[in-house]
């Protein structure tokens, strides 16, 4: 396979109050552009993270493996010879590895009977499979994440033809898709930020399913109907200050599906959600993540 | 959706001109994020500002999902701006590229508070003078 240019990746470790000097050296050698990442320390789930204050940032510029290139690199040298506090690391690439692996990353991912596939994948569906098409982008929801994961194998017991289901903070919609796919005849989906909520009517689209599925804003807000089911995949904070909501939105006996917070945030949830007149009926754990599967009162 | 983040990283790139060649493809390329989604967007939300190099920060979460918002120019483009210079100086620094005011530095400064790591006006007028030294741009008394 053809493994395409070679380049020279930089790598300039740079204490923070010089990134801006840094940058514009960096610039001068490779004009295309160049790439500045901070050290974070991620939070927890949709609590962002927190930059780690005095450590240096990672410049990178890429050099092509050339005559040319070879010159740039060597006046970047000369350049950040007068910093020694940067400290500057060099490294071949290929285009295959960034042009291919990314994409690699992406394979198809079985839960139970579903499959998600993304679309530039070619994908013969085994008897009695459920193919979602999802192309990762800029809405959360890939199927490369434990809850999103947990979500989909409760959802496979929960949802029945005829159903009718809720998906609330529903990023790419792959899980309103997945319970249509399963036979709900009428999805409602929330999903506040716009850019997703417009990936989420996109992928609906592709799958077929827009005519059962909506796409609406925020979360709470007025049900078409009650539910049968309703998953919330958001974190244990947003989980929470949705547990009346959600009660209010399901018909008596009708199921919830809720994740997206860890272990550790458990207990917290699930009293809310008992609070709520919800009782556990099961749950689930992978990779340090928990689901909790329960039932609406009456 | 339970997001948490995997990498931050902001791209220094040309407004409109997204592809997925370096720097945008090695950079999302290893942490696995989607290239040509991200340069579509890009494109589309910078198109009209050709010319300019507008930063995009990426937020890119555990399952290679991501967002991105649009930062101020870097520092560097703003005082060859001011200077009327195409470059700075360069590694050399044998020749001065230009100079800015002491004016132009505080206005720069205010215009890159948000994305400058200082706390105040002074830390960051600091911080683009120090740039615009190690440019050969030099700063009129």
């Amino acid at each position: 396979m053809d493994e395409g240019g070679r380049w020279c990746e930089f790598t300039a470790l740079t204490p923070p109050h010089l990134v801006e000097t840094a940058a514009a050296f960096l610039r001068e050698a490779a004009p295309g552009g160049i790439a500045v990442e901070e050290p974070v320390e991620p939070l927890g789930p949709e609590e962002g993270y927190a930059v780690r204050a005095g450590e240096p940032v990672a410049l990178r510029a890429w050099l092509p493996a050339t005559d040319l290139g070879g010159v740039l690199a060597q006046r970047l040298r000369e350049s950040l010879a007068a910093f020694p506090d940067i400290e500057l690391r060099a490294r071949p690439l290929r285009e295959r590895d960034w042009a291919v692996s990314w994409r690699e990353f992406f394979g198809p991912v079985t839960v139970g009977r579903i499959a998600i596939v993304p679309t530039w994948i070619e994908y013969a569906p085994a008897a009695g499979q459920l193919v979602v098409r999802i192309d990762p982008g800029q809405a959360f929801g890939t199927g490369h994440h434990e809850t999103t994961r947990l979500c989909l194998a409760a959802l496979q017991e929960r949802v029945r033809p005829g159903m009718r289901a809720l998906d609330v903070g529903a990023g790419s919609g792959i899980l309103s898709i997945a319970a249509a796919r399963l036979g709900a005849a009428a999805v409602e989906a929330f999903e506040i930020d716009p850019v997703a909520a417009e990936a989420a009517r996109a992928a609906c689209a592709a799958n077929g399913v827009d005519g059962r599925v909506t796409v609406r804003g925020a979360f709470p807000a007025e049900v078409a109907a009650p539910a049968d089911v309703a998953v919330v995949n958001v974190s244990a904070r947003a989980d929470i200050a949705f547990a009346e909501a959600l009660a209010a939105a399901l018909r008596p006996g009708g199921r919830l599906i809720a994740s997206g917070f860890l272990v550790g945030d458990r207990a917290q949830a699930l009293a809310a959600f008992e609070a709520r007149g919800l009782t556990l009926t099961g749950e689930r754990e992978e990779r340090g993540w928990a689901l909790l599967d329960l039932a609406a009162g009456g | 959706m339970a997001k948490k983040v995997r990498a931050v990283l902001t791209l220094q790139i040309e407004a409109g001109k997204a592809n997925p060649a370096p720097p945008i493809g090695p950079a999302l390329g290893q942490h696995g994020a989607n290239i040509m989604e991200f340069c579509k967007e890009y494109n589309a939300r910078t198109q009209a500002r050709a010319g300019d190099v507008i930063p995009a920060q990426l937020t890119i979460y555990e399952d290679r999902s991501f967002s991105f918002v649009l930062k101020t120019p870097p520092a560097a483009d703003l005082l060859r701006k001011a200077a009327g210079v195409d470059k700075g100086a360069g590694a050399a620094k044998l020749e001065m590229a230009g100079s800015v005011t002491p004016a132009d530095i505080r206005r720069i400064a205010e215009t890159k508070l948000p994305d400058l790591n200082a706390t105040d006006i002074e830390g960051a007028m600091k911080i683009i003078a120090g740039t615009a030294r190690s440019m050969g741009i030099g700063i009129e008394d």
